[in-house]
């Protein structure tokens, strides 16, 4: 019930507190970080293509945390929030996979490379469609939870193996990914403090969604439970 | 633990007494390492012969994985299996163990005709012999996870390889980083044999410990 | 760099944009909450309209 009711107060903060960081992000982007003496204005395509990369993860993160807890206690709840986090963590995913490419061309002068990066995210990005393909498909309700769950741990386990792999696969370049590193790139405080707020604005959006579509998935599921009652009865 | 040989040798059984399902894996394998000769530039090197081997053996492996519990399904026979009174990480044991004896059959058969067809040879055959086992075994240990778990889902046929080839990539890497340079490529194959390694055991104890949530009613 | 306002202008269209569909969003999975819980309570108090 405590669980219940601060879900409420924070869902109801929530907007209130992402409408004003995805402002202040905005405004921080365009209006107040300098623009970078190399790259020029494409460079501030990495305040959305940064914070979109850490949300993912970390939607990613969620999956399997709340997997291992659903298989653990068996508590539907964790699997919604599974469900709900893979979804939101693959439409960031795709974001970086879509925003790194318009950035890549004019500073490498290619759409795409295979930089262990990029190689990475593209990975990580089939094993989440596949996950949510897994849910698409189905089966039997509560097995398909249960698979789902097990997907979401083999998934993440797998994480370290393909950074190391993909790694060593081409090699490190030093001047790849020297440049591709954010922290390298941003000499001006103001630009990795603007980072840091688009990341926090980029949280709240991302709390903000798994909320309403941790209700949704949670009504749909009480319509179900509705429907085998009154065929029982 | 008792039960996993008695499992093994069932399916073992099941699988010579009829080899119409081995031998359409063997088909398949060939088929894909015939269809990239046509594919691979003109000179095979040896990175092109350890692509191909690879290839065909996941595509053909992810056919011979799926058999094991498609047999079961059949008849009902995976409930049976539930019932009985085993321990569900021996059934992964069992499944994972009958799996990887049917793909070294598949490799023993599949690496000589690369060899030929390639024109290459390992320069170290135990090294070579060992980074097929090594792959074979991870690939094993995460194919019989996701095939219990697709035979379970609606369409299982098509879910198979969209599970296991995303995860499987690190193995695939490594695996062929390591064969091209036994097959005679410049590098060094150390380093991939430890992600192989890690690979297996990362995998094996994975699903040794999560079979059972798979299986569960 | 003279057309830099409308690079903003555009940006900040997008995410306001999405903001309203997202509060929008949020107030309808709440509506369609509250509704199944009144079905659900009403079904408890007559359970005849089953």
């Amino acid at each position: 019930m405590l669980a219940k009711r601060l879900e409420n107060v924070v869902s109801l903060l929530l907007p209130w507190l992402a409408g004003p960081a995805m402002v202040a992000a905005l405004y921080l982007i365009f209006m107040v970080v300098p623009t970078e003496r190399d790259q020029g204005v494409v460079q501030r395509i990495f305040y959305f293509h940064v914070p979109s990369a850490w949300t993912a993860f970390l939607g990613f993160f969620v999956v399997c945390g709340a997997s291992l807890l659903y298989l653990w206690r068996g508590n539907p709840g964790f699997d919604r929030i599974a469900r709900a986090s893979a979804e939101i963590g693959m439409v960031f995913c795709t974001l970086v996979l879509l925003t790194g490419p318009i950035w890549a061309r004019p500073i490498w002068g290619a759409w795409w490379t295979w930089d262990p990066r990029l190689t990475m995210t593209l990975i990580l990005w089939t094993i989440y469609a596949s996950y949510l393909l897994l849910r698409a498909f189905g089966g039997g309700e509560d097995q398909i939870s249960r698979y789902a769950a097990v997907l979401g741990i083999v998934g993440a386990i797998d994480i370290p193996l393909i950074v190391v792999s993909v790694r060593l696969w081409r090699g490190i370049h030093p001047a790849v990914m020297m440049s591709r590193d954010p922290q390298g790139g941003l000499r001006d405080p103001s630009m990795r403090f603007t980072l840091l707020v688009a990341a926090g604005a980029f949280l709240l959006v991302y709390a903000w969604l798994l909320l309403v579509r941790l209700r949704t998935l949670r009504v749909a599921d009480g319509v179900v439970e509705l429907e085998r009652e009154m065929r029982a009865s | 633990m008792n039960g996993v040989w008695q499992i093994v040798r069932k399916d073992l059984r099941i699988e010579f007494r009829s080899p119409a399902g081995l031998v359409s894996i063997f088909v398949l394998g060939l088929l894909v390492l015939l269809i990239f000769q046509f594919a691979a530039p003109e000179k095979p090197t040896p990175e092109s012969a350890a692509g191909a081997l690879w290839i065909s053996f996941v595509f053909a492996g992810t056919l011979g994985a799926q058999r094991t519990f498609l047999l079961e399904r059949d008849n009902l026979c995976l409930d049976g299996l539930k019932i009985a009174p085993i321990d569900p990480a021996a059934i992964f044991l069992a499944k994972m163990l009958g799996t990887l004896v049917t793909l070294t059959i598949l490799q023993a058969v599949m690496a000589p005709l690369t060899s030929v067809f390639f024109g290459v040879v390992p320069v170290s055959p135990l090294g070579f012999a060992l980074v097929c086992l090594l792959g074979n075994l991870g690939f094993a240990a995460l194919a019989t996870l996701f095939a219990s778990i697709s035979v379970g889902t609606r369409a299982r046929e098509v879910i198979l390889p969209l599970l296991i080839f995303p995860v499987l990539v690190p193995l695939l890497i490594a695996a062929v980083k390591a064969s091209a340079v036994l097959l005679g490529g410049a590098g060094e194959a150390g380093i991939w044999l430890r992600v192989l390694v890690a690979f297996d055991v990362v995998f094996t104890v994975a699903g040794w410990l999560l079979f059972e949530h798979v299986l569960r009613e | 760099m003279d057309r830099f306002p409308y690079l903003f202008a555009a940006y900040t269209v997008v995410w306001v944009v999405l903001f309203v569909y997202l509060l929008s969003l949020d107030r309808r999975a709440r509506r369609s909450e509250r509704e199944l819980a009144a079905i659900r309570k009403a079904l408890e108090r007559d359970p005849s309209r089953r």
